[in-house]
């Protein structure tokens, strides 16, 4: 069992839905978003390309922040998720230096601006490196990442890649995905089509 | 798009690999020289301070971590962690040089060479894995160079070789004749190895370093890179050997030239930390 | 917070959002463990399908604000000074009765102002009927002039109902978006374009900035603010010229095509491009794109109405729809309907027609802006926020002494912040019903507290939410004491001894749903909607709702009330070629009032999910422009117009003209974009503020 993503840029709007939803069920701090999108422009006015890149977390097959982590704090779980033990991490970030995709985020109190009331902020995860689980509870119980769930235009593909007759599994073999960083060689389980 | 400088280590990492690596080619080369005359006259005080300077690093790099106390565990990952490794390194190095001045203490002179040698081993290993360390993170090109793990190792070296001109000064321990020499031949790698570092294009180094050291501290921070890293730590050593070997002049020049590679090393330490920054993420940028 | 239980069968609940009002997305609720978990776009929606936008899902975070209003206050001490007494409902509407009765002797019903923000659900009608219940002439609303009344109006005019609002998208082959980002903005509409498109629909996009849906046009056409009404008279100039259009279509259904030919030549491509700044051979692809794409529909937004000439510019787009033969058919665009409710958008429901024609005279801007302010066949008349600030401040042509506000913030949200502030703290008496403690609020007498939509029962019935099938809203919590809108005036008519108003949210639920034969209790007992197909084509078949019962490309109503009947378009009044002295100084055209997809207006930027997603108000700028004058990415930088300057942060981007920079809505403080705005010049005949297409500066701040 390989659980792997697949997000179509052709879809994907940038409208955030998948951001607020992420931080809403994960109570992430201010300024940590476990996923967000990014935006990116290529070419001068008037002829712009634009994409929108949804990031997260990507599950790398070769994971880096696995490599380095001292207190094994980061490890693999059987569906292939990358996962962190909140008890062992203690907090040196290193992690974050050796992740490629900006996924992971050292959870520190950060005032938000004044009118806007402090939230919980992940309490439980205090001076810890926090990031994406592919929402793994869910998983467990037969649902689907949050990010996935929210998302009106049908961007994010979620399963088991193992599966033959899954989602993901035909349009990795039709559909030639890319994955961002491919010369790291890190093998991320989220491939994007629609780059072009 | 823009470099993404890394945001998570800063001054207080760069001190610790300071103090690390200073310690321990204080307490290396010391050992080292002290060796060629079988020991004899080892300062309890000088390896003292090689291990309060290991241990002030360690501080610095407890203070920055999210939960200290969970530091203990940070030794369970030797297998393809550097710094877990380094935590290992750097404990085994106090232990060792704990050892060390207990036996030289308590009189145990059968002991001293062992625990020497150990000593020397471990300093070594302190040395060297701060630039394994930073070599290990693959998506920040300035550190992900096999140059890295020989610039630290070397700056730690003659870091230490500095601290002990110092000491030899302060403490009468008599080593001017070997330190003079050492100095300036230990600064010649150096200055290469700092050369070829830096001077590695910029398609290797990925694409903001150079961009990253002016981004810092409003686009000032070039100018004090050059003044600190290059002009007082390396050119001002270098001078300041040369002339002490080749006049009759050694006292002060060496303790300029020692003083000065210090600040220089402080700061070169803390430019490669902070100048950091991680490969774009992107799908644009390649295709145009 | 607590549930109100009464509604909840079980820990998943439907219902509809009404944050903005406009969509009102079908929601799932999630409850757990006694509160709201969670919220996801339901999928069984009949009409929004599951579309979801980061406002609905950090509702849950209206539930628990520290800064939710939870009784009524009053002030204590200063106006402004933030010193409240708690009060309860009965003490607090009596204060507000009392003081509205007292001016209403003393000066006239006319001297007291009911005013309201933007469309947030049906309570908007309501509120209309309880203006006109009171007696006064002068309700009005935050957007008015500005927003959906000049495109209502002209599409009105031109085919007797609103079909701009309502692409068929789901059928359509062809969609042109004209200012409008319905990613950020029409979620259930972004959901079905972004289908259409999958399956092979061609898009064209017409925009100043590069917005979400612009980056996946197949054309984008990047208009100079303020000029679009010219955009879309060249547009028409290449359809009827190169003979694109549906002539037995325009034959069948329209006149006035005889006139509109003549008045076309004017706009040739070339000299459109030199007008609009885009280029010649995009905007001969774009027309001929949708007039040969059938079918094809538009979607548009209040940006068509916030220039200086609206009706027209609606107009002339509108006119696109109508001579490729795309009104009433299936994947144009098609007319909202009740489903068998008691339909709330009509002068009926409001009882627009019970106010005395000598009141309706007094109406302030009646005699400068007849199209907003008198009554008319095409609109819901209401005064002028202006003429309403300066009646407060000179007392001409007749004092104001009241306001009563609710769901609106002026003093943010309308143009010329500094002069409505400024006639906020002077009028005499000011009483508001808001969630927060609002810019507005803070300078009340009276505040009472209104619930947020997870608090409420009700309908998804506003027009822009009626899309076939009625949707039913449940009440799902309730903080505090607040209560929803129809509730507070149900309340408030009770002790002002209004007749023809409702004892209670419930009793006008019941009015509402009674032709249905049920109770609304009943109703929300038997499912989440009620069924009702969408209609097309009943007005080919039966005619248009004009007096011509044809489309009226020309207008012969706008000409009998003195205006041109053919779109035509005029320089902004502030522009490089209108004043190119001012121009020196101010080089930017700006466009303001972009959105953002966290944010709805004024609100929302205290909610803590949303906020740390959006921190900080953008400025959209050329990145050349930019590096030009040092601004970075990021770098603070002060835009300044005539009257006034705001501080924004710079996003650099290439999807702007070097020329355009785009500033966005509803910031509180030194960010606010209608501290740029004046509010004198105004739209013939309508009275709008033109918002695009304005001119400013820009500067990096201070380091």
């Amino acid at each position: 069992m390989k659980y792997v993503m697949v997000i179509d840029l052709n879809q994907c709007v940038g409208c955030d839905t998948c951001t607020v939803a992420c931080k809403l069920d994960n109570q992430t701090g201010s300024g940590i978003q476990w996923g967000r999108v990014i935006e990116e422009e290529s070419g001068r006015f008037p002829e712009v390309k634009k994409l929108y890149i949804p990031i997260l977390c990507m599950h790398c097959e070769e994971s880096e922040c696995l490599k380095v982590c001292p207190t094994k704090a980061t490890y693999r779980d059987p569906r292939g998720l990358v996962l962190i033990d909140y008890d062992k991490c203690m907090g040196c970030q290193y992690c974050m230096l050796a992740c490629p995709y900006m996924a992971r985020h050292f959870n520190e109190a950060r005032t938000p601006p004044p009118d806007v009331p402090a939230g919980a902020g992940g309490d439980s995860r205090k001076g810890v490196v926090e990031k994406c689980d592919f929402c793994e509870d869910r998983l467990s119980v037969g649902g689907l990442p949050r990010c996935v769930e929210v998302c009106s235009y049908d961007a994010r593909i979620f399963g088991d890649r193992d599966d033959p007759g899954s989602r993901v599994a035909k349009l990795l073999a039709e559909e030639k995905p890319e994955v961002l960083k491919p010369e790291g060689t890190y093998h991320p389980s989220v491939y994007y089509i629609g780059v072009k | 798009m823009s470099p993404r400088l890394q945001a998570e280590w800063g001054a207080r990492v760069s001190l610790d690999f300071f103090f690390g690596g200073a310690g321990a080619g204080l307490l290396g080369s010391y050992l080292l020289i002290a060796a060629r005359n079988g020991y004899r006259g080892l300062s309890v005080a000088v390896i003292a301070t090689g291990v309060v300077l290991v241990l002030l690093g360690l501080l610095l790099l407890a203070s920055e971590l999210g939960r200290p106390a969970k530091a203990l565990r940070s030794m369970a990952n030797p297998g393809t962690s550097w710094m877990a490794r380094g935590a290992v390194f750097n404990l085994a190095l106090i232990a060792a040089a704990l050892l060390l001045i207990t036996a030289l203490l308590a009189g145990l002179r059968m002991l001293v060479p062992a625990v020497a040698m150990l000593t020397v081993l471990c300093s070594a290993l302190v040395a060297a894995y701060p630039g394994f360390l930073l070599f290990g993170a693959k998506d920040i090109r300035l550190w992900h160079s096999r140059l890295l793990p020989g610039l630290m190792f070397l700056y730690s070296l003659m870091s230490g070789l500095s601290l002990l001109t110092l000491a030899d000064s302060a403490l009468h321990l008599g080593m001017q004749a070997t330190l003079r020499p050492a100095a300036l031949i230990v600064m010649l790698p150096v200055t290469i190895l700092f050369v070829a570092f830096w001077g590695r294009s910029s398609a290797a180094m990925g694409c903001g370093c150079w961009e990253g050291l002016r981004r810092l501290a409003g686009r000032q921070l070039l100018a004090p890179f050059v003044v600190s890293t290059i002009v007082v730590g390396i050119l001002l050593p270098l001078v300041c050997y040369v002339y002490a070997a080749f006049s009759g002049v050694a006292e002060l020049p060496m303790l300029l030239g020692a003083v000065s590679f210090l600040a220089g090393a402080v700061c070169l330490r803390y430019f490669v930390v902070k100048a950091a920054s991680h490969e774009p993420v992107t799908f644009l940028a390649k295709r145009s | 917070m607590s549930l109100y239980r009464a509604n909840l069968q079980s820990d998943r609940v439907k219902t509809c959002c009404c944050i903005c009002g406009h969509n009102q997305c079908g929601l799932e609720v999630r409850l757990e463990q006694g509160t709201v978990k969670e919220i996801a776009g339901d999928a069984d929606d009949p009409v929004t399908q599951g579309s979801v936008c980061p406002k609905a899902l950090a509702s849950v975070q209206l539930l628990t604000h520290p800064g939710r209003l939870q009784t009524p206050l009053v002030r204590a001490g200063e106006r402004g000074g933030g010193n409240w007494r708690e009060a309860s409902w009965d003490e607090a509407l009596t204060i507000v009765a009392g003081k509205l009765n007292q001016f209403k002797s003393e000066s006239g019903p006319e001297s007291v102002v009911m005013a309201r923000g933007t469309n947030r659900g049906s309570w908007i009608r309501v509120f209309n009927r309880f203006a006109n219940l009171f007696g006064t002439p002068n309700w009005t609303e935050s957007g008015g002039a500005q927003c959906f009344t000049p495109r209502s109006i002209a599409q009105s005019l031109t085919f007797g109902g609103l079909a701009l609002e309502w692409p068929d998208l789901a059928n359509s082959e062809c969609i042109l978006v004209w200012g409008a980002n319905p990613p950020a903005t029409w979620p259930p509409k972004s959901k079905k374009l972004m289908a259409a498109r999958k399956r092979g629909a061609k898009l064209i996009v017409i925009d100043p900035v590069q917005s979400n849906i612009a980056a996946k046009a197949d054309l984008w056409l990047p208009v100079r603010p303020g000029s679009d009404a010219a955009l879309a008279l060249g547009m028409l100039h290449v359809i009827i010229g190169e003979r694109l259009y549906d002539r037995e279509y325009v034959e069948r259904y329209c006149v006035g095509l005889t006139e509109l030919t003549a008045r076309v030549p004017e706009y040739s491509p070339g000299k459109v491009s030199e007008i609009t700044w885009v280029e010649e051979r995009l905007i001969v692809e774009a027309a001929r794109l949708f007039a040969t794409t059938r079918p094809a529909c538009i979607e548009i937004a209040c940006t068509l109405d916030e220039v200086i000439d609206p009706i027209q510019l609606s107009r002339a787009v509108a006119l696109l729809a109508c001579v490729t033969g795309n009104i009433d058919v299936a994947g144009g665009n098609i007319f909202p309907h009740a489903a068998g409710q008691v339909s709330i958008d009509t002068n009926d429901f409001i009882l627009r027609d019970r106010m005395p024609v000598e009141l309706q005279a007094k109406r302030l801007g009646a005699d400068a802006y007849p199209l907003l302010s008198k009554n008319l066949p095409v609109n819901f008349p209401m005064a002028h926020w202006p003429a309403i600030l300066e009646a407060i401040l000179t007392g001409k042509p007749y004092p104001v002494r009241a306001i009563f506000l609710m769901g609106g913030n002026p003093a943010l949200s309308i143009a010329n912040s500094s002069r409505a502030q400024e006639a906020l703290r002077k009028v005499e008496f000011l009483a508001v019903a808001d969630l927060f403690m609002s810019k507005t609020a803070e300078m009340a007498d009276v505040v009472l507290p209104a619930s947020s939509w997870l608090e409420q029962n009700g309908l998804a019935d506003s027009s822009q939410a009626t899309y076939g099938p009625l949707r039913i809203r449940r009440k799902i919590a309730s903080v505090g004491e607040a209560v929803s809108d129809i509730e507070i005036m149900a309340r408030l008519a009770k002790k002002l001894k209004l007749p023809d108003f409702w004892d209670s949210e419930e009793e006008y639920l019941n009015y509402i749903v009674k032709p249905l034969n049920v109770t609304f209790e009943e109703l929300q007992a038997g499912g989440e909607s009620v069924p009702s197909p969408m209609i097309r084509g009943k007005h080919l078949q039966e005619g248009f709702r004009t007096p011509s019962r044809k489309i009226e490309l020309y207008s012969r109503r706008l000409e009998e009330w003195g205006y041109d009947p053919l779109p035509f378009y005029r320089e902004p009044h502030e522009s490089p070629y209108s004043t190119p002295e001012l121009a020196k100084q101010y080089p930017f055209v700006m466009t303001t009032g972009r959105r953002v997809v966290t944010y709805f207006h004024t609100g929302l930027r205290n909610v803590p999910a949303l906020r740390d997603v959006k921190p900080v108000p953008v400025l959209d700028i050329n990145a050349s422009t930019a590096r030009s004058l040092h601004i970075e990415d990021g770098d603070k930088v002060i835009v300044e117009s005539p009257y006034g300057r705001i501080s924004l942060v710079a996003r650099l981007t290439e999807g702007i003209h070097p020329r355009v920079v785009g500033v966005p809505h509803g910031w509180p403080g030194e960010s606010n974009d209608n501290l740029l705005m004046n509010n004198e010049v105004c739209s013939l005949g309508i009275g709008t503020t033109p918002l695009r297409g304005t001119l400013c500066n820009v500067r990096r701040a201070q380091r």
